[in-house]
């Protein structure tokens, strides 16, 4: 039943993955020519942010041909339908990372002309990343609507533009800097020592933390009223 | 009031909304019965329809569907309904047959003969998405997949609301055949009482978010009656509490004329006793006379006294 939900929402998004699919090659310079470590800040960086506008656009296009309370009035528990979503959601992630792979190594090769890529740095904490924001989106969407994920999307690219911002202030950098790269160094050096432990431990908090936001998602559709 | 054997009972459930009470509501539907909740709009009947379908949830009281709670046995309790909306809930996209194909994965008992069956006899179109649908046709779509996987229960929300009289009628004579079907329940919701006049078994009114009355439509019927008659003046008093028996009454000349909610042969003999002979006349009154008298008097408030004076 999960699987072939998830196949249906697959088929029913297809015109939106391909529209953002082209949003992938658009950002790709860009971001590109703005990150000092290609593949490790580019393709998260790519990834989560079509992760973002497809899960805006297709939670919009939900709300717009209400299939929730379509769904809610058959025999599917919200616990399925929050299954099949994250089913999509991994299917459509891992498609977004292997096309922002090829985006980014076809950039590097004849446009920035470097070598070859070393994917597995840029590849692994994308799928998470983008992944975790797929989840993010859609317990926003399953516990406010697809509204809110417009104002949410406001919200997070003022913040981050505020932390960029942030991160070049002499101010801050004065108060905060000395402490915050002093955490960062340790944390460095201790993944550096660690390399196995320190990416158990980054890849088991981020397991949780997507099942964590998958599971209240799975609440918050259980909870919704549809009046 | 509920009983253990009933397919669809609820128990004084109350729900709150801000400016909108539904208020201790109790009525229970027998297997093979057809109900139709009569109530003018914004009764309360899709909140009703909505409880029961565990879209909502009641503050209190209890709803059981074939014998099963509704909150804790939801699914259980689907895979044996069918509903249609009187906004047909389609996605806007999806075609017959794209919805039959995903309604097969949805439903364990869904037979494709069944749906293929309602398609060919409304003549709903295979490969086109319901957006492109007329409102009727989107109707009849609905009815066919509510019908695909042989429910007990069949929920219909005013699905006839809006539709032309040809439309109207091909889905009411599709209801009634359905209904018709071994063993099937129909919960019938709407304002238009001549769809009901056809398919009910059991009447439940409701106005306010309160069921007036719940009843088989025969017995129904066979209370109320418009009696009028010439009292004899020597039975002046008995006349005071004859009045009492109906719910609304005029007196124009010597003529008394009233309708009564609680007919019985006595209450004839008894009008036949005070009035002067040969002047009394009696007729039934429709489904629709009574669902008016019944609303006015609840949405006015008023003691049965003061009616009609």
């Amino acid at each position: 039943m999960i699987i072939r939900l998830a196949r249906e929402e697959l088929c029913a998004r297809v015109k939106t993955i391909g529209i953002v699919s082209v949003v992938v090659f658009a950002i790709v310079i860009p971001s590109m020519s703005a990150s000092r470590n290609v593949y490790s800040i580019a393709i998260p960086f790519i990834v989560a942010f079509t992760a973002a506008i497809y899960s805006q656009r297709s939670t919009y296009e939900d709300e717009k041909d209400e299939t929730l309370p379509f769904l809610r009035y058959l025999p599917i528990s919200p616990a399925e339908v929050v299954c099949s979503r994250a089913l999509a959601s991994v299917v459509v992630t891992a498609f977004y990372t292997v096309l922002a792979l090829i985006a980014v190594t076809l950039a590097a090769r004849f446009i920035l002309g470097r070598g070859s890529p070393d994917w597995k740095a840029g590849a692994v904490p994308a799928f998470g990343i983008g992944l975790f924001t797929m989840a993010f989106m859609q317990a926003v969407y399953f516990r406010f609507g697809a509204r809110v994920i417009v104002g949410f999307l406001n919200v997070a690219m003022s913040a981050g533009a505020m932390a960029l911002l942030a991160l070049k202030s002499p101010v801050l950098n004065a108060a905060f800097g000395r402490v915050v790269s002093r955490a960062v160094s340790h944390v460095a050096a201790w993944r550096a020592e660690n390399p196995a432990t320190a990416a158990a431990v980054l890849g088991v908090v981020a397991i949780c933390a997507i099942l964590a936001t998958w599971a209240y998602a799975a609440w918050a559709l259980g909870r919704k009223e549809i009046a | 009031m509920p009983g253990s054997h009933d397919l669809l009972s609820l128990g004084n459930v109350t729900r709150q909304f801000p400016g909108f009470l539904l208020d201790r509501v109790t009525f229970s539907l027998r297997p093979g019965a057809v109900m139709g909740l009569l109530g003018p709009n914004g009764a309360g009947k899709t909140t009703i329809i909505k409880l029961i379908l565990n879209l909502i949830r009641p503050d209190s009281g209890s709803i059981r569907v074939f014998g099963l709670d509704s909150q804790s046995h939801e699914i259980m309790i689907k895979r044996d309904i069918g509903y249609v909306g009187e906004n047909a809930l389609l996605p806007p996209n999806g075609t017959a047959r794209w919805l039959g194909r995903f309604l097969s994965i949805c439903f364990p008992s869904w037979d494709d003969s069944v749906y293929r069956y309602y398609l060919d006899r409304f003549q709903v179109p295979l490969n086109k998405p319901a957006r492109a649908l007329s409102k009727g046709t989107r109707t009849k779509l609905a009815l066919a997949a509510a019908m695909g996987h042989r429910p007990r229960l069949l929920i219909l929300d005013e699905p006839t609301s809006g539709l032309d009289p040809i439309v109207r009628l091909e889905v009411v004579d599709a209801i009634r055949e359905a209904a018709d079907e071994g063993g099937r329940s129909v919960l019938f919701p709407t304002h238009i009482v001549s769809d009901l006049e056809a398919v009910a078994d059991t009447v439940t009114v409701i106005n306010r978010g309160r069921v007036l009355m719940s009843e088989e439509k025969d017995v129904l019927l066979s209370k109320w009656r418009r009696m009028s008659f010439q009292p004899n003046p020597s039975t002046a008093r008995d006349l005071e509490r004859l009045c009492q028996a109906f719910i609304q009454r005029e007196q124009v000349g010597g003529m008394f004329t009233g309708v009564a909610d609680c007919y019985s042969q006595d209450l004839a003999q008894r009008i036949r006793n005070a009035a002067v002979e040969g002047m009394v006349g009696e007729s039934p009154l429709g489904l629709e006379e009574i669902f008016v008298h019944l609303v006015n008097s609840s949405g006015a408030g008023a003691p049965r006294e003061a009616m009609g004076r």
